[in-house]
Order: C-alpha cells, then sequence, then structure tokens
C-alpha cells in the first residue's frame, strides 16, 4: 500500500465528514416520518422543529391502516406485479439488448433510431389506452406490466454494457461452433451480471412506484396496487359537495411507514446481491 | 377466440343501439311490452297506491322490483368515508339490505380517488364498455347532451315520465329542480341528486374562533368595517394569550375553495373563479371579478390586511390541509369553512385537555355591505350537479329507473341515510330516525365513517340529502347555526348553477377561460401580497380583455337571459 | 443498359436482405418480443398523436373527429403565456440538469475514494433511500419542511435569519425544486456510475500506481475518462428529456403565486389536456415539446459524437 499524503488525509477526513452529512440529510426525512407515524395526531399538527421521539406516543395510525382491507390486496397485487413484471421486463429487455449491441448485426442502427424515437414521441394517453383496450387489457392487472414492458433508457444501459464486453470473447464462442443464442445466454449474460442487478432494481422499483397507469387502466378496485390505495389515503379528494374528515396525520405517516419498508427490508438483500454483481463484473471485466 | 369475441361484442353494441333507438321512440312496441309486464308485476301484488296515480303520469310500483335478482353494474366513487373500512359499497349493509328487498343487485366499479372522477369517466367511456348506470355523470367532459348524441347514454325523459314515480312527484313540488335538471337541448340525461330541503343547502360559511371574541369583548363581525377591526384586534390583544403576537386572524389555503378569495363577498361581488368563473350577476348583467366596480376596494383592502399580517401569509401556500393545523393549534382566529369538515371536524380534533379549554368555534354571516344587503354566492341549489345516467350497455332499464326513484320516496330516503329499521337505526316517540349503537359506537371509526360504513348516509349512491341524516351528523350546536348565519343573505347576485349551454358555447367558454382563470389568480395574488402595485388595475383589466374575456362573457350572459326568461 | 443495373441493384439488395434475414435469424428472434412491445405500445399510439389536428370526440372516436389541421397550435403559439411556459421549461429543466446531473458522478467518486467499505456501504444504503419514497410522499415532506415554521425556517431563525415563505416566492422556486430533487435521486443516480467505475480494469490503476499517480490524478485520468462513455450516454438522455419535464412534482409543489417560474408546458398541459379535457390542445402542445426535444437530442447527440466519439446513433 502506497503512503497517503498530507492532502490525501486531509481530503479523506473531509470526505467521510461530508457524506456523514448527506447521509443524516438524507435520512433525517424518513426518520421524521416514522417518528410521526408514532405520535399523536392533535400534538403533531401543532410541533414544530426537529422530530427526534414520538411527540405523544400513539399506534393508533397503525391500528386504522390494519384494519384497512384494501392495503392486504393492494399488497398482493404490488407483489404480483413487482415479480412477474420484473421478470418479464429483464428477459425482454436483455434479449433486446443483445442483437442491438452486435456490430455484425447490420439493421441494428434502424431499430435503435425506431427505439429512441418513441422516447421523444407518444401518442398521448388516450391513444395509449385505446390499444391497451383493444388488446383486451382493460381493467386487466397485466395492463400494468406489458404495456410498461421495457424501458428504453433500461435498454440502452443494458446495450452498453453487452457492447463493453470484448468482441474477442464472442469470436472464440463462434469460433466453438455456438450459434447468437448460446453466446447470448452463456457467454454475455454471466459477464453482465452487476448490469442485470442494477436493472431489475430499476424495472422493480418503478413496477413498486407505479399507480398512474393503474388509476387510468384498473375499475376494479380488487386488482389496485398498492400505491394506488396509498395515495388515495395521502391526497384527500377535493370535491366541493362532500364534506371530507380530516384525516388524522399519523394515520398517513403510518401508511407511509407500513407500505415503504418492504422494499427497504428487502433492499439490503438485493444491494449485497448487487455489489457482489459489480464485483464479478470488475474481475471480469 | 379473441376474434369471436370482438365480432360478439360489436353484435351487441348495435343491437343496444337498435334497441334504444326502439325505446327512445314513444310508440314502440318493446317498450309496451315492458309496460304491460311492469303493470302485471304491480297488479300481482295489488296495492292501495297502484289506482292513485293518474292515468298517464308513471306507474306506482312497491319492492321488490325484481322478484328474480337481477345485476346491475354501477361505475361510482367509492367515498373516503367509507373507504377506511369497506373495499367496495357491495359490502356495506345497506347496500345489501336494499337489494335483499329490491331484488336487484348492484355491481360496483369504483374508481380510484387518486386521479379525477372525470378523467376515469372520460377513460371507461372511450373504451365503449360502459357499466350499466354511471355515477358522478356530469363530471365528463362531455355534456350530458353530447353524450347522448352519441348513444353513451339514455335520455330518460319517457322513462321518467313512464316509471319515476317518486321523481315525478317531486319535480311536480319543486318545478324549479325540474328546470335545473333540463340540459340545452331538454334532455334528462341523469337521475339528480338533490337538496330539497333548503337547510341542506347551506354548509359553508366563515367561521370565528368565538372564545377570542369573548376574551377581547367583541362581536361577531358585521360590516368589512367591523371585520377590520376584529382581525386586527386578533393580530395585536393577543387573544390566544402566550405572549406573542403570532395570532394569524385569517387562514385559508390556496384551494380558492377555502381562500382569500371568498372574502370578496363582504364586497358584494365573487372574487372565487372556482365559483361560476369569478362572475356574479350585477344589474342584471354576468359581470367578471375584475370589472366588478367593488373590485378596486377589495384588492386594496387585502392589501392592506395582508401587509398588516391579518391574512396569513402563507394563505397561498400548497398545503390543503395546514390551515386546520393552524386553528388547532391556537393560530389561526377566522375561517372559511365546512358545516362538518371544517366546525364539525375542528371542534371534535381539538386537544381541549393541553389547550384551551375554552376552544369555540362559531359560524358568522356574510357582512352587510354599503347597500344594507348581505350576499350569498356559495349556498347550493336543489340540483347540486351530482347524479347516476343509465348507459345505453343497461338491459333493464325499467328496474334500473325504478331502482333509483325508490331513493325518492319517503322511506328510501330514510332507507338510504339510516339503512334497515331495528339494525341500524330506530324511530324514537315522535317518529325521528337514530342511529344504534351499531354504528355510534362502531370501534375505531369516527360517526361519519361509521355511517359510511352501514349506511348510504351522505354518500354515493344516495339520491336526497336528506334531512335527518343532516340532523344526525352534525355533533355541535355549532354547526347548526351555520343555516341560520348564512341563509338570511340574498342570492340575487349569485350566477345560477344550472346556467345551460350549447355544445359549442360550453366548448369555447372552456378554452377561453383557460388562460383566464391562470392570468386572473395569480396577478389577484400579486395585487394582496403587494408585489404588484394597485395601480395597475386598468392594465390587468386590459389584458383580461385580451385574453377573449368579454366574449366569454356574452356567453355566459346570452346563457343568463334565457335562464331568466325561462323561470320568468 | 440502365434498367438492367437497377433490375440488378433491386435483385442483390432483396438478396441482401434475406441473406441478412438468415443470418441473423437468431437476432431478430431475440429482439422480437421488444419490437412487438414497441409497436403496439408506442407506434400505434402514436398514430392517434393525430388528435392534435382534429377536433376530438372521445365518443366519435379518432378518425371520427373532424379534421380542423393547425387549430390548436396557433392557439397554443398566440397564448399570452407562450413565451413564458417555454422559458420556464427550459430554465427549470436546464438549471435541474446543470446541478442536478453532475451530483451522482461526484457522489460516485467520493464514495470510491472512501477506503472503509462499511463506511461506504452504510452512506450508499442511506442515500438510496430517498428515492423508494413516493412522489406525494417526498412532496408532503418537502412542504413540511420549507413551511414558516418547518425545520428549514427554525434553522434559519436559530441564526437570526429571516424567516422565508418558500413555497409562496418564485424566485425560491427553482432552488427548492432542484435541491430536493438532488436530495431524492443523488444516492440512487450514483448506482450506476459505481457500477461503472467498478467495471473500470484495475490493471490501469496498478499501472498508475507504478507511474507514481496520487489518488487525484488517479481519479482525474483513469477513473472520470473510464466513466466518460456512462456520462456521456446519460447526458444525451437526460438532455434529449429537456422539454419533457414531469408535471407532477411541480405540480404537487406549485401554487398561483410561484406560477411566474414554476408554471412549464407540461404543467399547463395537465390543466387544459386533463383537467379541461382539452385533448386535442394538449396533443398538440406536447406534439411541439416532442419536435423541440428531438432536436435537442439531435444536437446534442451531433455534438457527442464529433467532440466524444460516443453517442447513441
Amino acid at each position: 500500500m502506497i503512503q497517503r499524503t498530507k492532502g490525501e488525509k486531509a481530503f479523506g477526513g473531509f470526505n467521510i465528514i461530508f457524506l456523514s452529512l448527506l447521509s443524516i440529510c438524507a435520512l433525517y426525512p424518513m426518520y421524521y416520518v416514522l417518528m410521526a407515524s408514532f405520535s399523536d395526531s392533535g400534538r403533531l399538527m401543532s410541533h414544530s422543529g426537529l422530530l427526534l421521539y414520538p411527540d405523544g406516543f400513539s399506534l393508533q395510525g397503525y391500528k386504522v391502516i390494519i384494519d384497512n382491507a384494501n392495503i392486504w390486496t393492494g399488497y398482493g397485487n404490488t407483489l404480483f406485479i413487482v415479480i412477474i413484471g420484473t421478470i418479464i421486463s429483464l428477459v425482454v429487455t436483455s434479449m433486446a439488448a443483445y442483437p442491438l449491441s452486435r456490430k455484425s448485426f447490420t439493421l441494428r442502427n434502424f431499430f435503435m433510431l425506431m427505439i429512441t424515437f418513441t422516447m421523444m414521441f407518444s401518442g398521448g394517453l388516450i391513444p395509449r389506452f385505446l390499444v391497451v383496450n383493444d388488446v383486451g387489457l382493460y381493467d386487466s392487472i397485466w395492463s400494468l406490466i406489458l404495456p410498461v414492458a421495457v424501458n428504453t433508457t433500461n435498454l440502452i444501459i443494458m446495450r452498453t454494457a453487452f457492447a463493453a464486453v470484448p468482441d474477442s470473447l464472442e469470436e472464440s464462442a463462434k469460433i466453438d461452433g455456438a450459434n447468437d443464442l448460446v453466446t447470448y445466454a452463456r457467454i454475455i449474460l454471466p459477464l453482465t451480471k452487476a448490469t442485470l442487478a442494477v436493472l431489475a432494481l430499476y424495472y422493480g422499483v418503478s413496477y413498486w412506484n407505479s399507480w398512474f397507469t393503474a388509476s387510468i387502466y384498473l375499475r376494479s378496485r380488487s386488482k389496485f396496487p398498492l400505491q394506488l390505495i396509498l395515495r388515495e389515503i395521502l391526497i384527500a379528494n377535493d370535491n366541493v359537495n362532500t364534506d371530507n374528515e380530516l384525516m388524522a396525520e399519523s394515520i398517513k405517516y403510518a401508511a407511509i411507514i407500513v407500505s415503504t419498508v418492504p422494499i427497504l427490508c428487502a433492499y439490503p438483500f438485493l444491494q449485497r446481491y448487487f455489489v457482489k454483481g459489480v464485483m464479478i463484473g470488475a474481475v471480469k471485466g | 377466440m379473441k376474434h369471436t369475441q370482438r365480432i360478439l361484442a360489436l353484435l351487441m353494441a348495435l343491437c343496444l343501439i337498435l334497441v334504444s333507438a326502439c325505446t327512445g321512440d314513444e310508440n314502440s312496441s318493446s317498450q309496451e311490452s315492458s309496460q304491460q309486464e311492469a303493470s302485471q308485476a304491480t297488479e300481482s301484488s295489488v296495492t292501495e297506491d297502484s289506482t292513485a296515480p293518474p292515468a298517464e303520469g308513471p306507474e306506482s310500483y312497491s319492492m321488490p322490483i325484481s322478484e328474480e335478482t337481477i345485476t346491475l353494474s354501477l361505475f361510482s366513487q367509492l367515498d373516503s368515508k367509507a373507504s377506511v373500512s369497506i373495499g367496495t359499497m357491495e359490502d356495506n349493509y345497506t347496500m345489501q339490505y336494499y337489494e335483499s328487498i329490491s331484488g336487484v343487485h348492484i355491481q360496483f366499479f369504483h374508481p380510484s380517488s387518486a386521479t379525477s372522477i372525470g378523467e376515469a369517466l372520460n377513460v371507461m367511456i372511450s373504451s365503449g364498455e360502459y357499466t350499466d348506470l354511471i355515477g358522478s355523470i356530469m363530471n365528463a367532459s362531455d355534456g350530458l347532451d353530447t353524450l347522448i348524441e352519441n348513444d353513451v347514454i339514455l335520455r330518460l325523459n319517457e322513462y321518467i315520465d313512464q316509471y319515476g314515480y317518486y321523481l315525478s312527484q317531486v319535480f311536480e313540488e319543486y318545478p324549479e329542480f325540474y328546470t335545473q335538471v333540463l340540459t340545452y337541448e331538454g334532455n334528462i340525461g341523469l337521475y339528480p341528486t338533490s337538496r330539497l330541503d333548503p337547510s341542506t343547502r347551506y354548509f359553508e360559511s366563515f367561521v370565528i374562533r368565538q372564545d377570542w371574541l369573548d376574551t377581547l369583548g367583541l362581536e361577531k363581525p358585521t360590516t368589512v368595517d367591523e371585520w377590520y377591526t376584529v382581525l386586527k384586534a386578533f393580530a395585536t390583544q393577543d387573544p390566544n394569550g402566550n405572549g406573542q403576537n403570532d395570532e394569524l386572524p385569517f387562514v385559508g389555503n390556496s384551494n380558492e375553495q377555502m381562500g382569500v378569495y371568498r372574502l370578496g363577498s363582504l364586497f358584494g361581488f365573487n372574487a372565487c373563479f372556482y365559483k361560476e368563473y369569478a362572475c356574479s350577476i350585477l344589474d342584471g348583467k354576468v359581470t367578471f371579478a375584475a370589472n366588478a366596480p367593488q373590485f378596486e376596494d377589495y384588492v386594496t383592502t387585502m392589501a392592506q390586511w395582508y401587509a398588516e399580517g391579518l391574512l396569513d401569509p402563507e394563505y397561498a401556500s400548497t398545503d390543503a390541509t395546514s390551515w386546520q393545523e393552524k386553528v388547532l393549534s391556537d393560530l389561526g382566529g377566522c375561517f372559511y369553512g365546512k358545516m362538518n369538515g371544517g366546525i364539525g371536524t375542528l371542534l371534535g380534533s381539538y386537544d381541549y385537555e393541553n389547550r384551551d379549554p375554552d376552544f369555540n368555534l362559531e359560524p358568522i354571516g356574510y357582512a352587510v355591505t354599503e347597500d344594507g344587503n348581505s350576499y350569498d354566492f356559495y349556498s347550493q341549489e336543489i340540483f347540486d350537479q351530482g347524479g347516476i345516467a343509465i348507459s345505453t350497455a343497461c338491459e333493464h332499464v325499467k328496474e334500473a329507473i325504478q331502482w333509483m326513484d325508490y331513493m325518492y320516496s319517503e322511506e328510501g330516503q330514510i332507507m338510504c341515510s339510516f339503512g334497515e329499521e331495528g339494525v341500524t337505526f330506530e324511530y324514537d316517540d315522535q317518529g325521528v330516525p337514530h342511529y344504534t349503537e351499531m354504528i355510534t359506537d362502531a370501534e375505531n371509526l369516527s360517526l361519519v365513517q361509521a355511517i359510511a360504513k352501514y349506511t348510504m348516509g351522505g354518500i354515493a349512491p344516495r339520491m336526497v340529502n336528506d334531512l335527518y341524516y343532516w340532523d344526525a351528523v352534525m355533533s355541535f350546536d355549532q354547526q347548526r347555526m351555520v343555516y341560520d348565519a348564512v341563509s338570511v343573505s340574498t342570492t340575487e347576485r349569485k350566477v345560477p348553477q344550472s346556467l345551460k349551454y350549447s355544445m359549442e358555447d360550453q366548448d369555447r367558454l372552456t378554452m377561453l377561460m383557460g388562460d383566464i382563470q391562470t392570468y386572473y389568480q395569480e396577478t389577484l395574488n400579486a395585487f394582496i401580497m403587494g408585489t404588484k402595485p394597485i395601480s395597475e388595475l386598468q392594465q390587468f383589466r386590459d389584458t383580461l380583455n385580451s385574453m377573449g374575456l368579454e366574449e366569454a362573457i356574452s356567453i355566459m350572459q346570452a346563457s343568463y337571459d334565457s335562464y331568466i326568461s325561462n323561470n320568468a | 443498359m440502365p434498367a438492367k443495373t437497377v433490375s440488378r441493384r433491386k435483385r442483390s439488395l432483396w438478396h441482401r436482405i434475406v441473406r441478412d434475414f438468415i443470418f441473423n435469424k437468431y437476432n431478430y428472434l431475440l429482439l422480437a418480443p421488444a419490437l412487438i412491445y414497441y409497436i403496439l405500445f408506442h407506434y400505434v399510439p402514436m398514430y392517434g398523436a393525430q388528435i392534435a389536428f382534429r377536433d376530438y370526440y372521445v365518443t366519435k372516436g379518432i378518425l371520427g373527429s373532424d379534421w380542423v389541421g393547425l387549430k390548436y397550435f396557433e392557439q397554443f403559439f398566440s397564448s399570452y403565456y407562450f413565451g413564458r411556459l417555454v422559458t420556464n421549461t427550459v430554465l427549470l429543466s436546464g438549471l435541474n440538469i446543470l446541478w442536478g446531473f453532475p451530483a451522482p458522478i461526484i457522489l460516485a467518486l467520493l464514495l470510491n475514494e472512501v477506503r472503509n467499505q462499511v463506511f461506504k456501504k452504510t452512506v450508499q444504503t442511506i442515500t438510496y433511500l430517498p428515492h423508494f419514497i413516493s412522489l406525494v410522499v417526498a412532496c408532503g415532506i418537502i412542504i413540511d419542511f420549507t413551511k414558516q415554521n418547518g425545520l428549514i425556517n427554525d434553522i434559519i431563525a436559530f441564526f437570526g435569519g429571516e424567516r422565508i415563505l418558500f413555497l409562496q416566492s418564485p424566485e425560491w422556486f427553482r432552488p427548492v425544486y432542484i435541491i430536493s430533487g438532488i436530495w431524492q435521486e443523488i444516492g440512487w443516480g450514483s448506482i450506476i456510475y459505481l457500477s461503472a467505475i467498478a467495471g473500470i480494469s484495475q490493471e490501469l490503476y496498478e499501472a498508475a500506481k507504478i507511474d507514481g499517480a496520487n489518488r487525484w490524478q488517479e481519479t482525474w485520468h483513469i477513473t472520470l475518462p473510464g466513466i466518460m462513455e456512462t456520462i456521456v450516454i446519460l447526458l444525451i438522455l437526460r438532455v434529449g428529456k429537456l422539454m419533457s419535464l414531469g408535471y407532477e412534482k411541480v405540480l404537487l409543489l406549485y401554487n398561483e403565486t410561484t406560477y411566474l417560474t414554476a408554471d412549464i408546458i407540461s404543467t399547463y398541459v395537465y390543466r387544459r389536456g386533463i383537467q379541461n379535457a382539452e385533448y386535442s390542445f394538449a396533443s398538440a402542445v406536447d406534439l411541439f415539446n416532442s419536435v423541440i426535444n428531438m432536436a435537442l437530442l439531435l444536437i446534442v447527440n451531433a455534438i457527442s459524437k464529433r467532440v466524444q466519439g460516443s453517442s447513441l446513433f
């Protein structure tokens, strides 16, 4: 190990302090929500300044949320969408990214242009809905997966990762008699586990957070994903002709916690795999 | 497989269009046959009523509407009070009870409340797969006339004449209700929801901290000058007694339903864009707020109040609920609020133990202007712009009409609001219904939430805002005072809610008002907050005119004129 | 003579296509699902974008609605707010890229310098957190923290400053938007760069150490160039979306008093298109947006091709 200079040591110190501050800034709001969810609604409302511990401990918010049947069906639906959706998206994206990254594929620029073009032009809500309706996906849980199965940005990231795999590997596989399918599945995919892990996370999170398409494409409440239910709880509707109850603040915060905790719990495991994946990529690359 | 399904669907749609076209014709055979069926049904269960109605009036009927259970699908928003405890109105006790007596099962489709109901409606309409019954139909981007013309929903005039026994009686009793419901083309496109009893049409008012007034020895303000005195006293004399000048005399939020814009009524005009495009009727003319003679006085006063700290500096803030927090934490002294959501909820959730035990909110009426009148722009008409339409996909039109119509009968109204006698409510000696403990003691639910779980009180798909319900949910006397405080004001300057426009006029009006709304709201705020000097008022008016305000107003004026001549 | 050459060229072109197809049959097979997806869910709806030129009525369908030509485009261009909307969109989005784009790169580079793996992992995990908070909730927190008696104002007051009405001052809207955006996305955005840094060959670093390079020089001459391609690609994508800034966050944070700086094209489209259901008008504005976006993307792509050598296409 080479000796660190004074400048490097000082920088290292600043770096640690800076990153610690950044972490506090990132963490505190979530901590605030956690503490608020255990607080008494009435006292919470008039609270100002930092909230370091629950203001008037109360579990009322959680009681209401746990009694809410919608939350649990929403959970089930969201799990289905996240798991199935992520698998489908990964398979389709990586399959498409492979030919698009091959220099030997003559029309790759044409297809690439065709795909990137969709990032700039869209038909808009209603025409898109008409297609979803025509293929029979209206009010189907698949309407939350299939119409968003491929994300163009992710496809480009995947393609870039594939392109970074040295041509020599592919050529030697070809010499051994492997066709494109075999090269893709046996050689390229294992080499890009890191990127696959990242994309799995990207897709997973976007499926987890999606609600807008659900609000348009679904009309049976039994199919609503969690985020949609959550949004209904968090946003009081502004209907003039009805008197809305003041939704107790702690209920909102409890809803946030209940719906965010699973993904936070899953995250460290994903991250471990993901860091490992990064390392594999680094060694092989 | 898929192909045949689609062809089938198409054929069905064609049939439905044909059927609906036929039934629209008075002399059609299909209608006669259904009429026969209906009269047979009533004969089989002979009642005294059956002889009572005049020959050409709608036939009476009795429960059950259908001997065999039929299913109707209904598109209707699930009220947030109900969604706390149930996932669909099919789990609502009264809905189940109504099914058991009527033989009509309602399959609910509740769109998400995360997007506007209008959006969800537009989507359903463009999908071509309509539910049998469509709630909140007035929120669709197309007007009822357009929807009828395009065979999305049925014209109900003839059906109501034939089957709408109770609604027809109500129409006779309240002719103005009937004219309010008619569209520009003379159609009835929906089964209307209504506020038949006058006291149910008033549910908003200015609200003040009465205990602060008492502490400072002040009376409820009745003129703009008195308002100033009271707000000034709130700001300077420390009514919350914490030794700091932290009071925010008037609080509101940017959602202009509840904001500072309502204070325009103190000056005798409507400054609130949300209500009839910020227009008032002044000397028989539809007048836009900025062009009202009172406008300058209003903005000048508001700017002065803002500068003196009488208006919450954050009144335009993005947070829709923070004004309530401010009231609950003894900062806010006066606001514009709803009877239940404002007064009731705040009185109910205030922390009396740890805060001011004397906390008291009371409604105050609209201020008396220079001409000696006070003006109300915000009460409702009988027809409150809600209701359920029958789509062209419906195969049981008669039953659908009767299912909705029954909710207009006296028993039906009580059933909607209170449910089943002996289970969810009991009558007292005077014959007044009261909720049973099943509702009043429901665990983990507030009163209105429990009502929404077990009955249709105050929530869709009930038809009438009924007085008993109105009375039963008021936990505090202060809520009852709203009616007395507000109903004394005259509505002569209020633009009628049910002005009717042709399809083209409505489109034009919406288009013109889009930019005008943005410009009006942001400039009004700039005037009040002092970021724009009031000397630029003329420029403000000129810009508005350059945006086509005059044309928009002339469209409204024409509609108003015909409204007046129709009601004369 | 000329006819013969044409026919030969034709034949050879057809021949080439068939040969290419046979040669690349597995490639086409792999591409097929994505291709179907793009055609079905992107290109077919694109056909529907023509409602911008029609008086679209939901029930009449696309083709059944009357053709009105450029009516809605003219309406938008002559709108009182046209200039302001374009300026606001470009400024908000441009400034957001200017500040928001480098932030995750810097974080990735800083994290790369941390030797303590436990600390590094902790910081990573924590900074990713805000990304998992949904937008509504995040905006609720932002509003809560920036209000007059909110946390940030409490801190300002503690140091003797004047309390600021952040969300009611047009001049504060952009900073609040951008800074909160960095808070939400800095950690998440850094993942891709960390992964790119991890992909740089260790041999390069070892060679540099032998040459006597210090950490700073390593960062400047090896790490940064090593992730440059990723940076450029992401930047192109980001700039290509300059005009299509999402309306949701603005919608949740703005109000009438901040329209001056906060009202952007997409919020305007939302108000007019979704709230007022003026679909044709909204589509026209969207189409205008798309054209500008496309031009931007092509320009940035061309520049990067020339300067950097890496480009999207």
